[in-house]
């Protein structure tokens, strides 16, 4: 797959999960667009699936550097509920943007809850990465991968449900 | 994603192939197949010998059935769950981040070329939408004629687009004390022109609708190319794009993707593999090859 083929199929992807690990669209599409950078001076072995997970890799550390380097915490435990985005537009039905602005800090905030590995993983796969790829990214085994995101899952549900802590 | 579907009926309790005249025994509990596999297995990533045993228990255990369809609903309510905080992408968000990639790629070489005290090269874009007559006298020019070494880096960005109209367009940098031009978006069969130019810059013709842009540090040039290029009144066959390059770069590299299309060095121009070119007095003519897959 050429450049162009290859950054048109995985760049939305890559955007959107940095986008869901930082709820920070700046921060998303700059990480997203540091691991193409980064891919254009090196010849990635594995093909196409070895290009998209070290990409994903590359932007899964860039993140956790990133996050360290500004006070040392994901965006994602801010509980204000930034994005980076100016806050919902108004539209035919404020009530129901408030709603849907409630249900995304929900989520935000269960993930957060998560550790680390858990969310990495949940995310990865939800870009439609392999096993394999995300034994990868995630540095585990490709055997665990099955119970480790059905673990993860297990708790990101546990997080969505459980009474907030006010 | 490969998923297995369930190889029972979803609507009852009883696997499809089981005999009607005798249960079987549930399997001993040791053998039920962990969550792991269950996941797996729903996932299509077992081993195929695996994905067959794990198919077979499934239809004789009906506690499996139910594990398996839990943990596929719960798959399933995270991917409703996280969908929830997607926001649409900008407009073109794809294209100006290909773009981007290619700056700040570019970008990144900067520190080599400083050291070789390599002169920057001015950039000089002329749009055939009469882009060109406001150059003279105009803020603009003052900006776009830049000798101060410091802005090394000249992105032409298509950031508009017109229905039907293919987006391109260039990003020039210097690397390792050559200049680079890399092509971006450019349809196979475009005709591109190297020529030698005149003064101390760069100067780049393209048939493009638009006008300028100018941002700080940075040129940006929203346009999409023409179905065709207009006949011009003099005849003739006009290139789609002409890059004309002053002497005092050195090494000149052209590239459209990945793909080397001349490396032009010393006075003498050397092919990328697979392209062709008919000469010019003062240069090179090509055609933008098909991408390489």
């Amino acid at each position: 797959m050429d450049f162009d083929a290859l950054f048109d199929d995985v760049y939305p992807k890559l955007r959107r999960y940095c986008m869901r690990m930082t709820a920070d669209r700046d921060l998303a599409e700059d990480t997203a667009q540091e691991a193409f950078v980064r891919l254009l001076d090196r010849e990635v072995k594995g093909g196409d699936a070895g290009v998209r997970s070290w990409l994903f890799k590359v932007a899964t550390h860039l993140l956790r550097d990133r996050a360290r380097v500004r006070s040392n915490r994901l965006r994602l435990l801010e509980s204000r509920g930034s994005d980076g985005l100016p806050g919902p537009a108004p539209g035919p039905d404020p009530a129901e943007e408030l709603e849907r602005e409630e249900r995304r800090q929900v989520v935000r905030e269960a993930l957060a809850r998560l550790d680390e590995r858990d969310r990495t993983l949940l995310l990865l796969r939800e870009e439609g990465l392999s096993y394999r790829e995300l034994a990868r990214v995630a540095g585990v085994e490709v055997a665990s991968v099955g119970t480790l995101l059905a673990r993860s899952r297990r708790r990101l549900e546990r997080e969505l449900t459980a009474p907030v802590d006010t | 994603m490969t998923q297995h579907e369930l190889p029972f009926d979803e609507s009852g309790d009883e696997p499809t192939s089981r005999p009607d005249d005798a249960s079987p025994p549930e399997p001993e509990p040791e053998d039920h197949p962990d969550e792991g596999d269950l996941q797996a297995w729903i996932d299509g990533e077992l081993e195929p010998a695996r994905a067959r045993e794990v198919g077979v228990h499934l239809e004789l255990c009906s506690s499996c059935r139910v594990v398996v369809e839990d943990l596929g609903d719960r798959a399933r309510s995270t991917t409703r769950a996280l969908a929830v905080l997607d926001r649409p992408a900008p407009e073109a968000g794809v294209d100006q981040a290909r773009w981007n990639v290619r700056r700040r790629r570019l970008a990144s070489r900067r520190p080599g070329a400083s050291r070789r005290g390599v002169a920057a090269a001015a950039v000089l874009v002329l749009l055939a939408a009469g882009a060109a007559a406001a150059l003279p006298g105009s803020p603009l020019r003052g900006f776009l004629w830049d000798d101060s070494g410091d802005r090394e880096v000249r992105t032409l960005e298509p950031t508009a687009t017109e229905a039907g109209l293919p987006r391109a367009g260039l990003a020039l940098g210097y690397r390792d004390g050559r200049l680079e031009v890399e092509l971006d978006g450019w349809p196979e069969g475009r005709t591109v022109e190297l020529r030698s130019g005149e003064g101390a810059g760069v100067e780049v013709e393209s048939w493009a609708q638009t006008g300028f842009r100018t941002g700080a540090g940075r040129v940006t040039v929203p346009g999409a190319l023409l179905p065709e290029p207009p006949s011009e009144p003099t005849g003739g066959d006009p290139a789609d794009l002409v890059i004309r390059i002053a002497s005092g770069p050195g090494e000149v590299l052209v590239r459209s993707g990945s793909r080397l299309l001349v490396r032009w060095s010393g006075g003498s121009f050397q092919l990328g593999e697979g392209i062709q070119a008919d000469p010019l007095s003062d240069g090179v003519r090509l055609q933008v090859p098909e991408a390489r897959q």
